[in-house]
């Protein structure tokens, strides 16, 4: 009695193809019946599969980060820039000024596109607006001189 | 040890620390400037090393990253996020021994525009990033504690109108800037903008009923909410009450004690300092016909400033003026 299911398996693992197919056409019975019933619920793939949808466990990467509202405004002359792989970073420009330019336009654009401002804090050669993000969450947008440019970066909140 | 022992603290009870057993004076420093809504963007950097920034808190941040409210790498002074043409004021008695106002708002070297005050203590302090043609005194002037000198811009380095607040002492010869909070030359800290004050009480919160021709004592304390001393023997930057909406206007309520039609009185006690309450005693006099009037009334730095009359509290005294039945 101990070696049936043994048996029964070593069976299964010697031809799997049987299988497969049997597999494969209750699958397509199955499909068809919840296509005749309207119930999503019987095709969706168990949670334990890879799936086209991103969930929690799969890493970090620059896919993940946030995605930049239509709404947000963008400095007239910007350039996108390429993003770094810190996936903290939701957006990146460059304008070829430096100074004030770009931290006066966002001091302005940002509560007249929705934006509430949380906080300025403009220094010598580079400011940081904080403000809220869609979801709740507070963004910061920083205008800092690099060469003879300013580059303007919309990055989740840090300290 | 004393940057340890301020990690995780607030201002308030930073501002304790640093100042108990300080040679603290009650008319020290106080802020440049007049709003006390204006918040630090970035203060100075206690590390010298590069990509090592010691806050105003004493927390060490081993990068180079700005950290906003609280540091930059290398920063020498306290940035303050002030929009164009805002006031800015001594932060001590003292002398201009410098300045330059001929920039524009492009970026023309590092500080732009600046006046650089000398103090009576060897300290210096500078206010960077001025407005073009914006200083309001000259060179060799003496000036007072909260006095207006200049307006604030964005000229030199700079990413957003601000003024750049900056210390400095003399050590071996050079001006060395330090931090006004560990100097501990602040009234506060990191320190209170120098005339601001909050109503707490009067004589009479109600309607004061005044009999035609005669005149009746009034008194309202105010807490000294400001970083300056109050006081009412000095010429300027004496505290005063004075009539308001519009300023300084003639009174018809002017009493026999008062200074002038506007000038109601100074204040009672001879010193006031920061979190001290001050009275205010005057007389209202009424020779106007019978009826309901009403008075406003705010706090004058002689020469230097009116207070907020909003944060003040928006005094004013109701009067009714009734008939003098002895007559």
């Amino acid at each position: 009695m101990p070696d049936r299911p043994n048996v029964r398996r070593a069976a299964r693992l010697a031809h799997p193809w049987p299988a497969l197919l049997l597999l494969g056409a209750v699958l397509l019975l199955l499909g068809a019946c919840s296509a005749l019933v309207g119930d999503p619920s019987l095709t969706a793939p168990p949670s334990d599969l890879p799936s086209a949808t991103p969930s929690a466990t799969v890493a970090p990467s620059p896919d993940t980060r946030p995605g930049l509202p239509g709404s947000f405004p963008v400095m007239p002359g910007a350039v996108a820039a390429e993003l770094p792989a810190d996936p903290t970073v939701i957006a990146s420009w460059t304008v070829d000024r430096v100074g004030s330019a770009a931290y006066d336009f966002y001091a302005s654009a940002l509560p007249r596109a929705g934006f509430r401002v949380a906080g300025l804090y403009p220094a010598e050669r580079a400011a940081i607006i904080r403000f809220d993000a869609p979801d709740g969450e507070i963004w910061q947008l920083l205008a800092e001189q690099v060469g003879d440019g300013t580059r303007i970066t919309v990055r989740t909140d840090r300290p | 040890m004393i940057a340890r022992f301020f990690i995780g603290l607030g201002f308030a009870l930073a501002a304790s620390v640093a100042n108990a057993g300080s040679t603290f004076a009650t008319d020290d420093y106080t802020l440049p400037f007049y709003d006390p809504a204006v918040s630090l963007s970035y203060g100075v950097d206690r590390d010298p090393r590069a990509c090592y920034q010691l806050d105003w808190t004493g927390t060490l941040w081993h990068d180079c990253n700005l950290h906003y409210g609280r540091v930059y790498d290398g920063h020498t002074g306290a940035d303050y996020p002030m929009s164009l043409g805002s006031p800015v004021a001594a932060a001590r008695d003292g002398a201009v021994v410098d300045l330059f106002e001929g920039y524009g708002t492009q970026q023309f070297g590092t500080y732009g525009n600046y006046v650089l005050v000398s103090h009576a203590d060897g300290r210096r302090t500078l206010y960077y990033h001025l407005a073009q043609n914006g200083a309001l005194v000259s060179v060799g002037q003496a000036v007072h504690a909260g006095q207006g000198i200049a307006s604030s811009g964005c000229s030199g380095q700079c990413y957003g109108a601000h003024l750049h607040f900056e210390m400095r002492k003399s050590t071996s010869g050079s001006w060395v800037p330090v931090d006004p909070i560990f100097e501990q030359r602040y009234t506060t800290n990191p320190g209170r903008v120098p005339f601001l004050a909050a109503y707490i009480r009067e004589s009479n919160a109600g309607t004061e009923v005044i009999e035609r021709y005669s005149t009746v004592t009034h008194w309202v304390e105010f807490k000294n909410t400001g970083g300056r001393t109050w006081r009412n023997n000095t010429g300027v930057g004496r505290i005063l009450l004075g009539t308001w909406n519009p300023a300084q206007h003639s009174s018809p309520f002017k009493a026999a004690d008062w200074g002038s039609t506007w000038f109601a009185t100074n204040v009672d006690q001879s010193a006031v300092g920061p979190d001290g309450i001050g009275r205010f005693t005057f007389g209202l006099h009424a020779d106007v016909t019978p009826g309901s009037y009403d008075e406003d009334f705010n706090l004058l730095a002689n020469s230097l400033r009116w207070f907020d009359y909003a944060r003040l509290g928006s005094f004013h005294v109701p009067i009714y003026v009734i008939t003098n039945t002895s007559q």
